[in-house]
């Protein structure tokens, strides 16, 4: 049997302990890798689901902002419309009003 | 002189005696004014124009009650449309609380999402760094093995 030089045997065995760490790093870090890119993917969902909650959210409250706006410019017209005929009758007092104190400056 | 002329002088007599002016005195729209009449044992009696004017004045006075009548029932109306706009204002400022709102829980969940994409890149940096010295120094290794295992096949 060849005798091994002692020198050699550890070179041999550092070399196999360097090359089984590197495979097993390399697992290690496709792992992490993996872990990385999971947690990118979940970030990447929330983001949408944050932006796309945002605009529906956003879209729902406009749609309710603009009617609400509409029908208080309805209701603005109606209560000028209003008030322009409660003119038209506070107009129509003061005429009768008159009216009747010309009448009675008629009396013989 | 008959029976029946007589009668008739006496009516006319008796009545040009209890016959008498009578003048009230009233008030319209804060204006007073008096108004004669005259009265006998028949009724009471005015002349055509005095009777024009209350005529008048009773027509109109209908005319403005009817016009108070429609003015209190707008009035009614235009409480109505004040509160309903009160009301409108409050659900708008209400809205736009939510929308401050949603825009506030946008803005933290953008920024978590943004401190987690800021960890992820430095988690990958680092990795990126261990390995790349990690690795230099497993292939300093296996490359002094190679040559090793070369030199002790050559030999």
């Amino acid at each position: 049997m060849k005798r091994i030089d002692p020198l050699t045997l550890l070179l041999g065995l550092l070399f196999g302990y360097v090359v089984i760490d590197a495979i097993s790093d390399r697992s290690d870090v496709k792992a992490e890798i993996q872990q990385l890119r999971y947690e990118r993917r979940q970030l990447d969902r929330r983001l949408d689901s944050v932006a796309t909650g945002l605009v529906d959210r956003e879209a729902a409250l406009q749609l309710q902002l603009d009617s609400a706006y509409a029908y208080l410019e309805d209701l603005s017209g109606l209560r000028q419309m209003t008030t322009a005929q409660m003119n038209d009758l506070r107009g129509r007092i003061a005429e009768g009003e008159a009216y009747r104190k010309a009448l009675i400056q008629t009396l013989p | 002189m008959s029976r029946s002329f007589a009668f008739s002088l006496l009516l006319g007599l008796a009545t040009v005696a209890t016959a008498q002016i009578r003048t009230e005195y009233l008030e319209v729209d804060g204006e007073p004014f008096a108004l004669e009449v005259f009265q006998d044992s028949s009724g009471i009696h005015m002349d055509a124009a005095t009777f024009e004017v209350l005529l008048g004045l009773v027509r109109s006075l209908s005319t403005t009650v009817a016009t108070y009548a429609r003015l209190d029932q707008l009035a009614g109306v235009q409480d109505s449309l004040r509160a309903r706009e009160v009301a409108t204002m409050q659900s708008i400022i209400a809205t736009e609380r939510n929308r401050t709102d949603l825009y506030r829980s946008a803005y933290q969940d953008a920024l978590e999402v943004g401190q987690g994409y800021r960890g992820l890149s430095t988690d990958a940096e680092q990795l990126a760094r261990r390995r790349g010295r990690k690795g230099f120094l497993q292939g300093l290794g296996i490359g002094i093995g190679v040559a090793a295992i070369i030199l002790v096949a050559t030999q």
